[in-house]
């Protein structure tokens, strides 16, 4: 090992010591920036993790429509199911219709399910919060927890459909009277979209309300665990010569998956900074080092060291200081992380904010999510930030004349 | 001014330094000569600020001097750069000063082994043999692994002789050595000194106050007001 290698070691973590004050005092501000980077971006991981679950297991990994009324559906699905990755396949049917409760009307999305099918992709029956799946009938329909509180509607109720056929009806001077439904049941998937605006119907139904005879308009398609929905949609799409497209729940949500990205490298811009400051409590105690060490550099020159490996010598210690920093911040922030949910009802106690989080995310829980790419670049940042504050007191310990750092007092 | 028939391995010719003290300009040496052989003991004597200080610094590459030539084995050392000065030194010297200058962080033996990792970016068992037989002819192999701190002035001094030595060179400088020690101790070392350079063929020049010190030199130089006056 090179001698300044050994020596820059032997400066931060003296013989007989585990740590020195210096040492110790040098590594604190990298162990809190790196630590409050790695909690926040794992939190946010996890927001967006859980999340984006939410969107794909609701959603389907895998759609596919034309744009228009699909009736040989059954021979699309024949066909992916007969690929591998396929797990399930189940056929919709969506539109918007106004739904009126005495003389409150709102106007949500409607989706048409076949129910047995549906259950294979979508967990319906884990999203019930009340009503059961087997009372879903061609008479009836399932609000979301959003449409339900606005309408004031409970399981039982009857509520009235209005259809755009109704409006192409008129046009022919035919009446087509509105649809009287009975609302067998509130669902909550926990991804606002759905939750504030859905009503769920069997696909018969909606094949009324429509006028869709035998069509549909797409297909969800759940995917065996693990298998590359990119990919897949890419193999699909090709399979079906462009006929129909298909596209992924990432497609789907690109505006939405965009802003939690950019939130997350915004909140990762905004926190580096923290590293930044950090690397100043490297620097100051390197710099009360080199002049600590003057007659030892002195030393060191009088047995022939080079000014390179003088500076190679303190930047060292800097990139040293900093990589202790780096694990014991990643250590902190996996404790933080492990007790998170005990430290934040810890805080919500004494705050007296109460079960605030609960209020406003679909968690029960915080949420946290780790990946090893952040940790590397997490890393990486404050290896880079550590070596560059090394750089000024390498420099003055390198740049420093042999015999004036033999003569200083 | 110093001669002798063996090989010359260093020869400083008509040596000049000044200091700046503001815009006055303070002459240190004045055309001072110098030549050591191989093996050859020499000791520098002066009052305090004659420049003895600074021209065992000249002689050992660490500090520039005005006008004047230095040559280290035949190679002349003037026009080389810090770095290059640097490696040279590596191998060619030693230096032993007043204040130890031992490394705090390191023991007894990694204090030794230090000037050979500069010297040679490794160690080899020969200089592990090398060092561990320096450590017992300066009569602390069995305190090898103590920390400075724990030594006396004069056991971190022999320690400071034995790295000095462990790169073989064929000089050592040493400037005042005895400076911090009391007359006994600072007998002990010298005599330790003067007869390790001896065994091993190393030239040693000695920067002293110390009258009985420098006697133990074949050759004895005194520098007053910056020339040098030679006296066998």
């Amino acid at each position: 090992m090179p001698w300044y290698v050994i020596i820059a070691l032997r400066h931060l973590f003296p013989e007989g010591r585990w740590f020195s004050l210096f040492t110790f005092i040098s590594v604190i501000g990298t162990t809190l920036g790196v630590a409050l980077l790695h909690i926040v971006i794992a939190v946010f991981n996890g927001f967006g993790y859980e999340i984006r679950g939410r969107i794909a297991e609701s959603f389907g990994d895998l759609r596919v429509e034309n744009r228009s009324i699909l009736y040989d559906y059954e021979e699309y699905s024949e066909k992916l199911l007969a690929d591998d990755r396929v797990k399930a396949v189940a056929p919709y049917a969506h539109g918007m219709v106004m739904a009126q409760r005495g003389n409150l009307p709102v106007f949500p999305a409607i989706q048409g399910i076949d129910l047995v099918q549906e259950e294979e992709v979508v967990p319906i029956a884990k999203y019930l919060q009340v009503g059961a799946l087997d009372d879903l009938d061609d008479d009836s329909i399932f609000l979301s927890s959003g449409i339900a509180s606005r309408l004031g509607a409970y399981v039982g109720v009857e509520i009235e459909l209005y259809t755009p056929l109704l409006l192409e009806k008129l046009k022919q001077d035919e009446i087509l009277l509105p649809r009287q439904v009975r609302v067998a049941g509130i669902f909550h998937t926990g991804w606002n979209d759905l939750d504030e605006n859905t009503v769920l119907c069997t696909l018969r139904l909606m094949q009324d309300l429509y006028g869709l005879e035998e069509g549909v308009h797409g297909l969800k398609v759940r995917l065996h665990e693990g298998e590359d929905e990119m990919a897949a949609a890419e193999d699909f799409n090709e399979l079906f010569e462009r006929r129909v497209n298909v596209f992924t729940w990432m497609d789907s949500n690109n505006a939405f998956l965009s802003v939690l990205q950019f939130e997350k490298r915004m909140m990762f811009f905004l926190l580096s900074f923290i590293v930044l400051v950090a690397s100043f409590s490297i620097i100051s105690p390197l710099l009360i080092a080199v002049v600590r060490k003057t007659r030892e550099i002195g030393l060191f020159a009088s047995m022939g060291a080079t000014s390179s490996q003088i500076a190679a010598c303190f930047c060292l210690q800097a990139v040293f200081l900093g990589l202790v920093g780096v694990l014991s911040g990643f250590g902190l922030g996996a404790i933080a992380l492990r007790f998170r949910d005990q430290i934040i009802t810890f805080f919500a106690t004494v705050t007296g904010a109460g079960d605030s989080i609960h209020d406003v995310y679909p968690f029960s829980f915080l949420p946290s999510h780790v990946q090893v790419s952040d940790m590397l670049v997490i890393g990486l940042l404050a290896l880079i930030v550590s070596f560059l504050a090394g750089i000024i007191p390498a420099l003055k310990a390198g740049k420093m004349k042999p015999v004036d750092a033999l003569r200083s007092e | 001014m110093h001669c002798v028939a063996n090989r010359m391995i260093l020869e400083a010719n008509n040596i000049e330094k000044a200091y700046m003290s503001g815009e006055q300009k303070i002459p240190v040496l004045m055309g001072v000569d110098f030549k050591i052989a191989a093996g050859e003991f020499v000791s520098i004597q002066g009052e305090s600020g004659s420049g003895k200080t600074t021209l065992l610094n000249i002689l050992a590459g660490l500090e520039k001097c005005d006008s004047g030539s230095i040559s280290w084995e035949s190679k002349q050392i003037d026009s080389l750069s810090l770095d290059e000065l640097a490696k040279r030194r590596r191998s060619f010297l030693g230096m032993v000063f007043q204040s130890y200058y031992l490394v705090p962080e390191l023991n007894a033996l990694d204090n030794v082994l230090l000037a050979a990792r500069i010297a040679q970016n490794g160690i080899s068992e020969r200089i592990k043999n090398k060092t561990l037989f320096l450590l017992e002819k300066v009569g602390l192999l069995d305190r090898q692994k103590q920390m400075p701190n724990t030594l006396s002035g004069g056991e971190r001094q022999r320690i400071a002789i034995a790295r000095a030595l462990v790169t073989e060179p064929s000089l050592v400088l040493a400037d005042e050595p005895t400076g911090n020690l009391d007359e006994h101790t600072g007998n002990r070392v010298m005599d330790l000194l003067s007869s390790l350079c001896s065994e091993l063929d190393t030239a040693l020049i000695l920067v002293t106050h110390n009258k009985s010190h420098a006697e133990l030199a074949k050759s004895k130089i005194y520098l007053e007001r910056g020339k040098a006056c030679s006296e066998k």
